[in-house]
């Protein structure tokens, strides 16, 4: 059988406590204590769900009593017994949190019955989540050790194909064998940005949103160096008119960046001598409008409307080494931003995506970095 | 030539071990180097090395069976202080995992964290941008 669940009850009423006790003892595990003293002690020994507490007492208030049990006791549920002149104490105290329900005085059984059981449940309701969110805590991180340990050892030997590719460079003899070599590094490559784009995916999709001041133009910086945007065949212009300073998340405006300049990068044009990409950047202390174009390959009407989907891939775009992940990474990122992105294409032409992101900027900071960025 | 450095690699992939050993031998980077599979035997050969001989940095993986490179690390503290500042760490792994790079942004003897495969441009740059590596005019 189960045990009972143990309630103590503190009143100077020494008839009441005899009452009580009388009246639940079948029910329940009754503890009673005349004065606070004893009923700390009680506290000490035993985890009680229930702590009834009478308000009128000579040396310390019920209030004041239950008031004190919150530190070592938490999770009880506190219930005040108290006449009608003490109704003010009463509401502040339920307001702070310190009493969850309370029953006027005098008590009559059945009343009071209900509110021990109502009492009973919200104190295993309670512990049942905390305990859930406790279990959901730790599948959380083994979830997350098993996705980087997996993907490490996905990678690990990738690397080690692309670190023997690099190796036969340097080998002369192997010259001949080069253009092989370079099938082996693009299939690789292709696999390990795919796995990187799945982390990519299962970060956004569960990382909390973090709300920081961001640096544009490093966050920007660091996107050049990775795709290696400076190289002689790609014309870069960059303009950025900030005219206030931008909160947001920089881990997902990276993914936006790195996602949308490295398929510009992709899907280029090798009829045309170079390509050209074009971003605008303007920050207000609302948001931030991004526009970035390219004059690449563009997009066929008809794809315009599914690019952002999963897994999906225009017939055109087969021959590049394309996952069909990325602009639906893009679209979940700036989903989480709360923000909004359009597409406008045309083939042979290029592609123009517009974003716009709200800026997280409260208003004390902006009037502060406005003005002495303004100076 | 510039001065001859020593490079330790530890990596429990005898694999990479051979691809850094070559692709730092075949670079501008002019080294003696020392290859190691198991952590436990570098702590060993350091503890009874004198400090002309000791490295002038170990390229540290990171996901290692028994003693990892973040545990490898917490014992390297323990080596006698004028030894193990004499030594620069820069950790060389596939790993994706962020919080595996918060511990090395964190950990005072690491200097850098390398992707693999090991971009021998990037090393020399390090070594360089350290002072590891003094280039005469």
């Amino acid at each position: 059988m189960k045990d009972k669940v143990k309630i103590l009850y503190i009143d100077d009423e020494k008839q009441n406590l005899t009452s009580f006790k009388a009246n639940f003892k079948n029910e329940y595990q009754v503890f009673t204590a005349e004065n606070a003293a004893d009923g700390f002690k009680l506290l000490m020994e035993h985890e009680f769900p229930v702590i009834i507490a009478d308000q009128r007492m000579p040396l310390i208030s019920g209030v004041e009593f239950l008031e004190q049990t919150t530190i070592d006791h938490p999770d009880s549920i506190r219930l005040l017994l108290t006449g009608y002149s003490d109704i003010q104490t009463v509401i502040e105290a339920i307001n702070r949190g310190q009493v969850s329900k309370y029953l006027q005085k005098p008590w009559d059984i059945e009343k009071l019955s209900m509110a021990i059981d109502h009492c009973i449940t919200l104190y295993n309701s309670k512990a049942e989540l905390k305990k859930k969110n406790l279990e959901l805590q730790i599948a959380n991180e083994e979830l997350n050790k098993f996705v980087y340990s997996i993907s490490h050892d996905i990678r690990s030997p990738l690397t080690s194909v692309l670190g023997i590719i690099n190796l036969t460079h340097v080998m002369p003899e192997l010259k001949e064998a080069q253009p092989y070599f370079a099938m082996i590094k693009e299939r690789v490559d292709h696999l390990d940005g795919f796995v990187k784009k799945l982390i990519d995916y299962y970060k956004n999709s569960r990382s909390e949103d973090s709300i920081e001041l961001v640096e544009i133009r490093t966050l920007l910086n660091e996107t050049r160096a990775y795709l290696h945007l400076d190289e002689k065949s790609i014309d870069f212009a960059c303009e950025i008119d900030q005219q206030s300073p931008f909160y947001g998340d920089p881990y997902r405006l990276g993914i936006v960046f790195d996602n949308l300049l490295s398929n510009s990068i992709k899907y280029r044009d090798p009829e045309k001598p170079k390509l050209q990409i074009e971003l605008e950047i303007m920050i207000t202390s609302k948001k931030m409008d991004i526009r970035i174009s390219d004059n690449g390959i563009g997009i066929e009407e008809k794809h315009l409307n599914k690019i952002f989907n999963l897994f999906y891939r225009a017939e055109d775009s087969l021959k590049k080494s394309g996952s069909g992940i990325g602009l639906y990474i893009v679209k979940e990122a700036i989903k989480h931003m709360r923000g909004q992105i359009t597409v406008e294409s045309k083939i042979n032409q290029g592609t123009i995506f517009n974003i716009t992101i709200p800026n997280n900027l409260k208003n004390d900071r902006n009037d502060y970095h406005f003005n002495t960025g303004r100076q | 030539m510039t001065e001859m450095i020593t490079i330790l690699i530890l990596d429990d992939n005898k694999i990479d071990l051979f691809i850094n050993n070559e692709l730092i031998k075949h670079s501008n980077i002019n080294a003696n180097i020392r290859e190691f599979a198991i952590s436990s035997e570098v702590l060993e050969v350091l503890k009874n090395t004198d400090l002309k001989d000791w490295p002038h940095m170990i390229l540290l993986d990171i996901h290692m069976p028994v003693m990892n490179g973040f545990d490898f690390l917490n014992e390297f503290a323990n080596l006698p202080k004028e030894k193990v500042s004499k030594c620069k760490i820069v950790i060389l792994s596939s790993t994706l995992n962020p919080h595996d790079r918060d511990l090395a942004q964190n950990n005072p003897f690491v200097i850098e964290l390398l992707e693999k495969p090991l971009n021998t441009d990037e090393l020399y740059r390090i070594l360089v941008q350290h002072g590891i590596y003094k280039i005469n005019n």
